[in-house]
């Protein structure tokens, strides 16, 4: 399972957002994207994603979970419903109820499992985001700033499960102190193309 | 069965996102006000006995009021559902459905089979209604043919909710569904002197349909409507498809 981007051009007006990327994220590998906000790392993320056009070619093998950064869900449904309707929504999931007990107790979220979403709070909303898309079926997991709104427990619990988790992950953030070095293979956007800053052997 | 499973679960999100608090509220509250103005309309209110004398004057009154009112208010209801439905506001959660132009598809068939289905679903209640207060009425009868204009209701009020999604596709602001609202309105007047119109106006209802009297008949017929819907909901998809930003 991969992703080949090559020579991705994107511009807004007169603006070039991304001038030339070109990367191969590989099967299993870990990628954390760094680089300050606007400078076109969700860009890239909405063009792997085919939500804008683009000039360039990105070739994809396998199936991508994704969690958009502040993406609010319906404030009515419960959190229990949002995560069971939009996580098996490409197909069912094996053993469901038991891995998402289990997410629910690693984010202290047991409690709150019937509750509106409506009635919760950022850090907590944005759990529901993350529990979503790491249950969702896939090979590829697309993160967008997903410990924004986090306390620093749950951004630990959050990045072990990362660590431990056997897909590709790419994860794009603006502030990268958080993150283990060793973990992750380190890119940064910068004038519109892709460089690497550090590597995992 | 196992086909449908996934049309199944992504209709079911788009009326999850359709059926919020707010939409249901206004919904309801119209419904109610719809149905105090219908019993009022019947003339139950004016004592059984006053009406027995002048029945059939009473019914067809009634049922002039109830289709000249559900003309306005239906059509006005669909535009305004599809303006939140259609808009972009609404939209944020296909990022969790589109990888590609596959999916995307996917997405807005299931997103318009969804919104037909809600349609359904409201003239279902209107006939419920509509057969209540008959129930209620000494007078009322039944015919065949108000089945048949409540049909093509429902044909005109799709027409019109995908009529005023293209003006949102291509205008791209909520502002555009008015211009749907002047079209049904341009129709809604100018229809009723049809022999009278000249030809460029009778072109411009072509484009425009409106269903005449209790009825609902429409002045170039219903397959006219259907063909012309249809070609709407494939331009709807077209544009969708092509463009990137929607």
């Amino acid at each position: 399972m991969s992703i080949d981007i090559i020579n991705l051009r994107k511009s807004y007006g007169k603006i070039d957002i991304l001038k030339g990327i070109s990367y191969n994220f590989k099967d299993h590998k870990k990628y954390l994207i760094k680089g300050e906000n606007g400078i076109g790392k969700s860009t890239l993320f909405k063009a792997i994603l085919h939500q804008i056009s683009y000039l360039g070619e990105i070739n994809i093998e396998g199936r991508i979970s994704y969690s958009p950064e502040g993406f609010n869900f319906p404030p009515y449904m419960s959190l229990y419903r949002t995560i069971k309707i939009f996580s098996t929504l490409s197909e069912d999931i094996l053993d469901f109820e038991n891995k998402l007990a289990n997410l629910l107790k690693l984010f202290k979220l047991e409690e709150h499992k019937n509750a509106y979403l409506g009635s919760l709070s950022k850090g907590e909303k944005q759990k529901v985001n993350l529990i979503q898309s790491y249950l969702t079926p896939s090979e590829i997991l697309l993160l967008d700033e997903p410990l924004s709104g986090l306390d620093s427990e749950s951004k630990e619990k959050f990045l072990n499960l990362i660590k431990k988790d056997d897909r590709l992950v790419i994860i794009i953030s603006h502030e990268i102190s958080n993150f283990n070095a060793n973990d992750f293979n380190i890119l940064e956007i910068e004038n519109g193309i892709i460089k690497t800053i550090s590597k995992i052997h | 069965m196992e086909l449908l499973k996934p049309f199944q679960k992504y209709i079911k999100t788009h009326l999850y996102y359709l059926l919020s608090k707010k939409n249901v509220i206004f919904i309801s509250i119209l419904n109610i006000l719809c149905l105090f103005y219908f019993l009022y309309i019947s003339g139950i209110f004016d004592g059984i006995g006053s009406i027995d004398a002048k029945r059939d004057e009473y019914f067809n009154r009634f049922n002039n009021d109830y289709f000249f009112f559900l003309k306005i208010v239906y059509i006005s209801f669909i535009i305004f559902i599809s303006i939140g439905y259609f808009g972009r506001e609404y939209a944020k959660y296909k990022e969790l459905f589109i990888r590609d132009k596959k999916t995307k598809a996917f997405f807005y068939i299931t997103k318009y089979i969804s919104i037909i289905l809600f349609n359904l679903f409201e003239l279902l209640f209107l006939i419920f209604n509509y057969l209540f207060i008959l129930a209620l009425m000494p007078y009322g009868r039944f015919f065949i043919s108000t089945f048949r204009a409540f049909s093509r209701l429902f044909l005109l009020g799709i027409f019109y909710l995908f009529f005023s999604s293209f003006f949102l596709l291509i205008f791209n602001t909520y502002l555009a569904s008015i211009i749907s609202m002047i079209c049904y309105w341009f129709s809604f007047i100018y229809s009723q002197y049809y022999e009278k119109l000249t030809n460029g106006v009778k072109v411009l209802l072509l484009l425009f349909p409106f269903g005449e009297s209790n009825n609902i008949e429409f002045i170039y017929g219903s397959f006219h409507v259907m063909i012309y819907t249809f070609l709407l909901i494939l331009l709807n998809l077209f544009i969708i498809i092509l463009r990137d930003d929607v």
